[in-house]
């Protein structure tokens, strides 16, 4: 995709099949004395290939000259045209090794039909009189000031092309296509601030085919993808003093599925083409900001996208930051069951004939085609204006606007259905520059700059629809073009909610840890008079103590490395950090499972923990104490540990162990399972690891530091406790 | 300074060590030598041109200071191609653009595609 027209067969049958031909494609672009210097199509085109050489392989001009007749055939390369006293487009090598190059002057002469002069125009070296066009032949006259006495001309002409001429032609297009370009004073690129400029990453050679990237809508030359550096080619090894990549705030799994741009190129400041408008006549490059026009500053945001056709594997299916050029155009069904574009001259033909029942909007200048009414009108326009059309066999218009197919049925009624046709399918340019300082780079400020309720990636406007019902462009969630469903969104909502209230609990956590600590310092260790006591009885086997301190230490450790791993500061483990998030995930697993086997093997601690009459009658004091501080049923030491409120403790760990197991098993897996479920899980996973944490700890705290503690440390630790207390 | 009889056996036998170090060695000092010469001449060719005549269309000289076809438009296939592959450089892609392997019915679904260049098509 890359242009909306359409080059002449070489071989044509009618001349309703020639919208244009690479005589006109040399000469294309607005003639008007305003808009004289932008390019056409021959504007950017350096010469060579189409501009030289016809499908034979042949100069077109030489080949005029010998066979005239060809301007009259039904030959693609030369039908109507003056090739025999146009000359031809030579590869222009002054373009890219000529500092100062007159580009504006270069396509001046093209259109105006002074191919083989332009160069000369271009350059500089001489001035051209007189135009193709108005039928006589142009003489140069040389700037002697270029040359020496014997009539060679010096130049200074560098082996190596400056960024300066690369953006003669990138600079434009780049903006329309892309909202940025490089050496951009609106969208700074860190690389170009650098120092670096086009060729340190796009190297040549003598076969001048320049490095390339991986476009994702152009395809020319795909096998000389990816032969440009890469970003790791440098930020790896550190080449020409880049800084080595490190990525220690990010998890490292989403470096298998984003691209490098994606978080570091995430603002665009020049307006760009939206959609490629074909409904009123000649093409127009809409943009969201329909005042100004394409390159105008806006604070703007890139749409992203999976590309799937990326030449490498590995790149294949990554979220990448693209312009969606949508399509607002037409086409014919034809009988071969093809949709093939419509030619600008027949839209505008059909317009014309109902030009006057149709309103010009008064913003965009231009005429909105978008309600039922128009739509028919226009479609039962095209239909009488193709009928005539030889290039068709069958004539059936479709419009195609917002990925919806508008058509009219045998009773010429309006229907409207999702576009399946070639033109529904995705036409994203890929952006590659503008790519800013790491502290603008998503991930910089956290997991919120993602998954935050507000944040491009998930919930950026992105356009579908130029019209909608009511004339205002449609558009949707960046997160429904990625393909998430509207429960995932909502699933994405929430974890980004924890994300963002989970600082606030972690606090708390730690003031009641200080408070805690506090209580300790003020009222004192417990005895730790866990001696053995021949009064004592046993409680605890060697094996559930055991078991009993490795629950506790894998308990503590996933803790640990879980609360790093959802904050993102494995950082801080260094090189260790993707050891430790597999670390979490194997001793989680194994956690879990000597829970289970524990559990099912101890079944006197499914027995045991159950709420007796003792415990109920316990309880039922205790709340009667909260509720009327009556203290007299209700001794001291047993307002804080009750019979019975262990028993809870124990229950609250085995339900938030069992969810926070659960949830972890899940997301262990979690390639495997749906986007919005793993959001939901890891939500619930944090959530519960929060309060399984803060009880273990609350737990650690009554056996270890409480004035009461002794006894259920000497019972924990020692395995017995004393006769009386065992009875009571 | 008169020489005695030692010290011209002396210098005597050093010139002919002179003439065998370079016999012996000479030739091959002298590919080095052309080596490094070429290496430099190569690197001086690949910086900016030096001053160069403008070639006509036909390849005829172009001389604003004698006026000879001073008002014919200079081809670079003539000029550059003098020094430089113009075939070669025609085929980088950014002047060919795919053109090529253009053809009628290039995509057989797509039959407005001619080529895989930014060459026309939707």
């Amino acid at each position: 995709m890359a242009s909306y027209r359409q080059l002449a067969k070489k071989n044509f049958s009618q001349p309703d099949e020639v919208e244009f031909t690479p005589f006109t494609f040399a000469a294309e672009g607005p003639k008007d004395s305003e808009n004289l210097g932008k390019p056409g199509c021959g504007g950017c085109h350096p010469g060579g290939g189409m501009m030289e050489l016809d499908r034979d392989g042949l100069r077109y001009d030489k080949r005029l000259i010998k066979s005239p007749a060809l301007a009259e055939s039904l030959d693609g390369d030369y039908y109507k045209s003056k090739w025999d006293k146009t000359g031809v487009v030579e590869v222009d090598c002054f373009i890219c090794h000529l500092p100062g190059y007159d580009y504006k002057n270069r396509v001046k002469q093209l259109k105006f039909l002074n191919f083989k002069w332009a160069t000369v125009a271009g350059s500089g070296i001489g001035q051209v009189m007189g135009f193709v066009k108005d039928g006589v032949v142009p003489r140069v006259e040389y700037n002697k000031r270029f040359f020496n006495e014997d009539g060679r001309v010096s130049l200074p002409m560098p082996r190596k092309p400056s960024y300066e001429n690369c953006m003669l032609c990138h600079r434009s297009i780049d903006t329309a296509k892309r909202g940025t370009t490089w050496a951009d004073p609106e969208n700074p690129d860190v690389h170009h601030l650098a120092g670096l400029t086009c060729i340190n990453c796009h190297p040549g050679g003598l076969d001048h085919q320049i490095a390339k990237g991986d476009e994702n809508a152009n395809h020319v030359r795909d096998d000389l993808d990816n032969t440009m550096r890469t970003c790791e080619d440098c930020h790896t090894q550190g080449y020409m003093g880049a800084t080595v990549m490190k990525h220690l705030t990010i998890r490292t799994d989403h470096l298998e599925w984003i691209a490098c741009q994606t978080c570091h190129i995430p603002n665009l400041h020049r307006a760009r083409i939206e959609s490629m408008v074909v409904v009123s006549g000649p093409a127009i490059k809409f943009t969201e900001t329909l005042a100004a026009e394409i390159g105008a500053r806006v604070d703007a945001k890139p749409a992203y996208e999976r590309l799937e056709h990326r030449t490498r594997e590995k790149d294949r299916g990554k979220i990448y930051p693209v312009n969606r050029a949508i399509p607002t155009y037409y086409t014919n069904l034809d009988a071969d069951g093809i949709h093939y574009p419509l030619f600008i001259s027949e839209v505008t033909k059909a317009l014309d004939s109902i030009r006057h029942e149709l309103k010009v909007n008064e913003k965009s200048k231009i005429i909105e085609i978008y309600s039922e009414k128009d739509m028919k009108l226009m479609l039962l326009s095209l239909s009488e204006t193709l009928k005539g059309d030889k290039r068709f066999k069958q004539v059936k218009p479709f419009y195609h606007k917002g990925w919806s197919v508008h058509y009219l049925d045998e009773n010429r009624n309006l229907k409207s259905k999702k576009d399946e046709t070639w033109v529904g399918a995705s036409h994203s340019y890929s952006i590659s520059h503008n790519v800013a300082p790491v502290t603008q780079a998503l991930g910089y400020g956290g997991c919120v700059d993602c998954h935050a309720r507000n944040s491009q990636i998930f919930y950026g406007n992105v356009l579908t629809d130029v019209f909608g019902q009511d004339g205002r462009p449609v558009y949707a969630s960046s997160g429904a073009i990625l393909g998430y469903s509207p429960l995932t969104m909502k699933m994405q909502n929430l974890f980004g909610v924890s994300l963002t209230i989970m600082p606030l609990i972690v606090t708390m956590v730690l003031c009641l840890i200080f408070c805690l600590a506090l209580h300790y310092t003020i009222v004192g260790a417990g005895s730790l008079k866990f001696l053995d006591d021949p009064d004592a009885i046993q409680e605890f086997s060697q094996a559930e103590r055991t078991t009993h301190i490795l629950r506790m230490a894998t308990i503590m450790f996933l803790v640990f490395t879980g609360h790093l791993l959802y904050f993102s500061k494995s950082g801080l483990l260094g090189v260790f950090s993707s050891f430790y998030r597999q670390t979490h995930h194997f001793i989680g697993i194994a956690g879990v499972f000597v829970l289970v086997v524990a559990a099912a093997y101890f079944y006197m601690w499914i027995r045991g923990p159950r709420f007796g009459l003792y415990e109920q009658k316990w309880q039922t004091k205790f709340v009667d104490f909260l509720m009327t501080k009556r203290a007299e049923d209700i001794p001291a030491r047993r307002r804080l540990i009750s019979p019975g409120r262990h028993k809870g403790w124990f229950w609250l760990i085995v339900i938030t162990g069992l969810i926070t197991g659960s949830t972890g098993l899940t997301l262990v897996v979690k390639k495997m399972v749906p986007l919005g479920l793993v959001f939901f899980l890891s939500s619930l996973h944090a959530f519960s690891a929060i309060i399984f944490g803060t009880v273990m700890f609350i737990h650690a705290y009554y056996v270890m530091v409480s004035p009461w503690g002794w006894r259920l440390w000497r019972s924990s630790v020692g395995g017995r406790k004393k006769r009386g207390e065992a009875k009571e | 300074m008169r020489l005695t009889l030692h010290s011209r056996k002396d210098a005597m036998q050093k010139l002919k060590s002179s003439v065998e170090i370079f016999r012996r060695y000479g030739i091959g000092w002298l590919w080095v030598a052309a080596f490094f010469l070429l290496c430099f001449t190569s690197v001086a060719a690949a910086g900016p041109c030096p001053p160069f005549y403008l070639k006509t269309d036909d390849g005829k000289i172009i001389n604003p200071m004698s006026g000879d076809n001073a008002d014919q438009p200079y081809s670079t296939r003539q000029t550059c191609g003098s020094c430089h592959p113009y075939e070669k450089i025609r085929e980088g892609y950014h002047f060919d653009m795919g053109w090529k392997d253009a053809r009628d019915n290039f995509i057989k679904d797509k039959p407005w595609f001619l080529t895989l260049g930014m060459t026309g098509g939707f």
